[in-house]
């Protein structure tokens, strides 16, 4: 393999040392950011940007799209609309979401508009409709890093297919967070009774605020309060999809 | 116009679609630049100390280590991928002359922004972003545009002969790139195929037209194959996904690329470093330089034509049988390292690869119906995407076992399944028929 992630030495100074000292660091040789890779002005380098900026609108445009789909398939179809297989990013884009990318390196589409009550066991399928958003972003993760397999014969270096593959998996997994619109708490709000109606509204207006502000103070404070029992999750998943 | 011959018209637009895609092509021919841009070797070792200093013979542009010359390459592929769809869809709603136009001018005005900046991010605005751009968007519109003119006995070939022109462009842009920079220098082979580009795609783009409301194709005479298992019935997106016949597409789409490109990656390398040791084929380095090409190319118009005859079923059982008997030769004709069985190896994924590129466009149109074909099948597509699964598998099964024979006889049995899924699928009955 042309790419192998290789651990930082302790001691010497990470390639982009981030939020706290001990975090375990994966670097590709040669590639000048971490995964999960968060823009810093330390590693805002033009081309490193604009790949992070095209792997995050894939991220959220398949994110999106896959949910869509299993809920079509499922039995929620909605003809003409408009948030459904067109694949255009910007009809997906949140401003917290997209935000968040910046803020932390992982964030959300627009939540995918699901009707629950048109399938046949709502719990059981909102589930399946949530969770295909991320297993949607680990399969791209995956034709990324194919190509990043496959691009040593033409030669040239992986960089930004690593980039779509670290995004996608960091993604994934942040989304394994329960608040509302990740994929765990969006289920878990869109399974409470309808009673709840303020509750379910209330919850889906303060979780991607929350989201944020616990992402901003782990920046603004250097403590991690999520990031530490996620980024080692994210860290395996992408040696494990990029084989090393 | 129920019978008879199509009008004239929709030659036209066929092969506006073949010139428009012989533009979009460029991206096979990055090479070409990058031989200029990347820093120069000495003793077998880049010399990376180079990187960022002037370039003596293109004043203003400067060297690129190895990773930045792959920069505007990958996210070209990227954004291509992430534009095509909603491509479709532009072809879809506003017609292809707006498609094909929009896209031409993104990849032209991209390659003189490229051209003129001479800088790393220029070629990552210019090359990478607004390229990938226009390719996205142009690639998705001039062929189902010419496919809707064409009754289904002819899908197979137009097809074919639209999308031979983004595979036939490496033959032709490799080496006009090479003369335009030793003669005019990078900024000027940057802009004089940009200009180049511009007017190619206003003038095929103009000449891209759809049949007008209540055409009907001519159709197609009792013998033939193709002709028997079309709908009638416009299929949206949202009832495509619901039939497993749009999923056994996808898989015909995953077999035939996943075959082609582990073909290609294994066995290409191995031929040209065969071929370093025949002397007519060193000084005749072209050959090996556009064979992929050319046969890629010829495989998408072969593949298209005889399926016209001889159904799409049984043209796709064709290719993918004999594609899988090589597959399952390759251990022995790598491991022989003869020429001629590696270039007929080669030949024959080339070809079969093509061929898929041809046969699900007609497929997708001879399923669905061609109204909404722009979008159904940029949802296809998404098969090819997955098909790079494949290559990748095999690295793992090379490192575990230490041969890729099992990944070629994997590969072979997706393919056999990919035949079976064929034959087992036929056009898929809409609620309204």
């Amino acid at each position: 393999m042309a790419v192998r992630g290789s651990e930082e030495k302790a001691g010497q100074r990470p390639a982009f040392s981030l939020v706290w000292e001990e975090r375990k660091i994966i670097t590709v040789p040669g590639t000048p950011w971490s995964i999960p890779y968060i823009p810093h002005p330390d590693n805002l380098a033009f081309d490193v940007f604009v790949s992070f900026v095209v792997s995050a609108l894939l991220a959220i445009m398949i994110n999106a799209e896959a949910q869509a789909w299993v809920a079509t398939i499922l039995g929620d179809v909605r003809p003409g609309a408009k948030d459904r297989f067109h694949f255009n990013v910007l009809f997906h884009l949140s401003f917290l979401g997209s935000l968040c990318y910046l803020v932390t390196g992982f964030g959300w589409p627009k939540p995918m508009d699901i009707d629950p009550t048109k399938f046949r066991h709502p719990c059981l399928y909102l589930l399946l409709a949530r969770l295909a958003g991320p297993v949607a972003n680990i399969l791209l993760a995956n034709i990324a890093a194919s190509l990043v397999f496959l691009i040593k014969y033409l030669d040239m270096d992986p960089l930004v297919f690593m980039m779509v593959l670290g995004v996608n998996v960091t993604t994934a997994v942040y989304h394994l967070l329960p608040l509302p619109p990740l994929t765990i708490g969006s289920w878990l709000v869109g399974c409470l009774p309808d009673r709840v109606q303020t509750l379910k509204r209330v919850l889906n207006f303060i979780g991607p605020i929350l989201i944020v502000a616990i992402f901003l103070v782990e920046r603004i404070t250097h403590q991690g309060i999520v990031s530490p029992y996620l980024n080692p999750l994210v860290v395996r998943l992408v040696r494990f999809i990029i084989g090393s | 116009m129920a019978a008879g011959k199509v009008p004239g018209r929709a030659w036209v637009t066929v092969f506006a679609g073949t010139a428009i895609n012989l533009c979009l092509g460029i991206l096979y021919a990055w090479s070409v630049w990058v031989k200029y841009l990347k820093v120069p070797m000495k003793e077998g070792k880049l010399m990376l100390e180079l990187a960022g200093t002037p370039i003596p013979q293109f004043p203003g542009w400067s060297y690129l280590t190895a990773a930045q010359c792959s920069t505007p390459f990958s996210l070209c592929v990227i954004i291509f991928a992430l534009f095509m769809i909603p491509g479709g869809r532009i072809q879809d709603k506003l017609g292809p002359r707006v498609g094909a136009i929009t896209g031409g001018l993104f990849l032209a005005i991209g390659c003189i922004i490229a051209g003129l900046s001479k800088s790393y991010a220029g070629l990552i605005i210019g090359f990478g972003i607004l390229g990938g751009i226009g390719m996205g968007i142009g690639y998705a519109a001039p062929t189902p545009a010419a496919l809707k003119w064409f009754g289904p006995h002819q899908r197979g070939l137009v097809a074919g002969l639209v999308v031979s022109g983004y595979g036939g462009a490496a033959l032709y842009i490799s080496p006009l790139g090479e003369f335009l920079i030793r003669s005019t220098g990078l900024t000027g082979s940057f802009v004089i195929l940009g200009i180049f580009f511009a007017t190619v795609t206003i003038i095929a783009g103009s000449l891209l037209k759809w049949p007008e409301p209540g055409y009907v194709p001519p159709a197609a005479p009792a013998t033939s194959m193709a002709a028997r298992a079309v709908t009638a019935v416009d299929w949206a997106p949202s009832e495509m996904v619901k039939t497993w016949q749009f999923y056994a597409l996808v898989w015909l789409f995953i077999a035939t690329t996943q075959s082609g490109l582990l073909i290609i990656a294994n066995a290409a390398p191995i031929l040209n470093k065969a071929a370093k040791g025949v002397e007519f084929l060193q000084r005749n380095a072209w050959i090996l330089a556009s064979y992929g090409g050319l046969v890629n190319a010829l495989g998408r118009i072969g593949t298209g034509k005889y399926s016209d005859i001889i159904g799409r079923d049984n043209a796709y059982t064709i290719n993918c049988l004999v594609s899988a008997l090589c597959l399952f030769l390759m251990p022995w004709i790598i491991a022989s390292g003869n020429l001629v069985l590696l270039f007929l190896a080669v030949g024959i994924a080339y070809w079969q690869y093509g061929g898929g590129l041809s046969l699900l466009p007609s497929y997708t149109a001879d399923f669905f119906g061609p109204k909404n074909l722009g979008m159904n099948y940029g949802l296809v597509f998404l098969g090819w995407g997955l098909g790079f699964f494949m290559t990748r598998l095999g690295g793992t099964i090379e490192d575990l076992t230490g041969s890729l024979t099992w990944a070629f006889y994997l590969s072979a049995l997706v393919l056999i399944i990919g035949v079976i899924v064929c034959r087992l699928a036929k056009r898929p009955m809409h609620v309204t028929e």
